[in-house]
């Protein structure tokens, strides 16, 4: 998994005000930060339905977006762009925190209402840092008990002076 | 999409075909034909990245189905959406296949649901697909161009960069395939409606 290595202190926060940070910084243009929020590649993804928005009648705006894998420049040509239309929408949506659930050790879900609309964002730990992580919802079984620890309880089961 | 990249893939593809067996590949099949023709299970451990993905794609193909199920009830007159909506609906047996293979647990994905994503990132896709194919059946073609190429960009990743086992690889390759057949509908209507 590809993942953000910027160790901007905002990875100290929980999940739940990574949602709020989120959206206050997309909202605002704010997209460095924004990529610091997420997995390199859900950032990416992220951007991608405002792309194809503003690219729809624009192939020079589509050409530098495909281009964003061999050219820094013109990713950051796209970010700026997309960053003046995301400030211009004006938007501070309303977020309310219902739910985190859990997936495993590493991931959870954050499910919560934008505007009062039900929406949820996965997140998965690197490092002992939450990312937005639009790869993590595939749900992973509960982490199985380690061999080790099932032969200390089988030695214990027999031999109960042990314990 | 650029053309000879396009080319290069469908030679890849079909040269893969032809030592496969051709007919032999089946979208909904797990196992692969060896070089001698003998079918040998190839399905192996994934790492998680790698069942992430599966499940991702799974998704992903429904995106592709939904938008063209809305667009074609908003243009009746146009058969595209209607006859690649039917494929589509057959990528995403094949993509649910591979998860099920792999022991991977698609519980939470609704297919009924249409238009209803529990990925936030398809969920704006897929709004934002159906806002621009409203405003005219030409910009609802080139909204069905945009989302075979996104579907064969994720695909293309998959198949060269991720690792995956030779049965995935070789499904990835039908659907891509198929996504460049209905990328080429979508351009033949789109000249059409321009006409």
């Amino acid at each position: 998994m590809v993942v953000n290595m910027n160790t901007d202190n905002e990875h100290c926060l929980e999940p739940e005000n990574i949602v709020n940070k989120y959206y206050q910084a997309l909202y605002s243009g704010n997209l460095s930060k924004v990529k610091d929020l997420m997995t390199e590649e859900s950032y990416l993804m992220t951007l991608e339905p405002f792309v194809l928005k503003l690219s729809f009648n624009d192939p020079l705006f589509k050409a530098q977006w495909d281009k964003r894998e061999e050219s820094k420049d013109a990713l950051h040509e796209v970010e700026q762009k997309l960053s003046l239309e995301l400030l211009s929408r004006n938007l501070s949506p309303q977020i309310e925190i219902d739910q985190i659930v859990p997936n495993g050790l590493e991931r959870l879900t954050v499910h919560y209402k934008k505007d009062g609309k039900h929406k949820k964002l996965y997140f998965s730990q690197e490092n002992g840092k939450w990312f937005i992580d639009y790869f993590a919802g595939r749900p992973v079984p509960p982490v199985p008990e380690s061999y080790f620890s099932r032969i200390r309880k089988w030695l214990l089961s027999i031999l109960p002076s042990f314990k | 999409m650029n053309k000879t990249i396009k080319q290069n893939d469908r030679r890849g593809f079909l040269s893969k075909m032809l030592v496969a067996g051709a007919s032999g590949v089946a979208l909904l099949s797990s196992s692969a034909l060896a070089k001698g023709g003998k079918s040998v299970s190839t399905t192996s451990a994934l790492t998680e990245e790698q069942k992430d993905r599966l499940f991702f794609i799974y998704q992903e193909e429904k995106v592709a189905r939904d938008v063209y199920i809305y667009l074609g009830n908003l243009y009746e007159e146009e058969s595209t959406f209607a006859s690649i909506q039917l494929s589509e609906q057959r990528h995403i047996d094949a993509a649910q296949q591979l998860c099920v293979n792999y022991g991977i647990d698609i519980s939470m994905v609704d297919e009924s649901a249409n238009g209803n994503f529990e990925v936030d990132y398809l969920q704006d896709l897929y709004q934002t697909c159906i806002d621009l194919g409203s405003e005219s059946l030409l910009e609802a073609l080139k909204v069905g161009k945009l989302v075979e190429e996104t579907d064969i960009g994720t695909l293309t990743e998959s198949i060269t960069s991720m690792d995956m086992p030779d049965d995935v690889i070789r499904t990835y390759e039908v659907l891509r395939e198929g996504s460049y057949n209905h990328l080429e509908s979508y351009e033949a209507a789109i000249a059409r409606e321009l006409r």
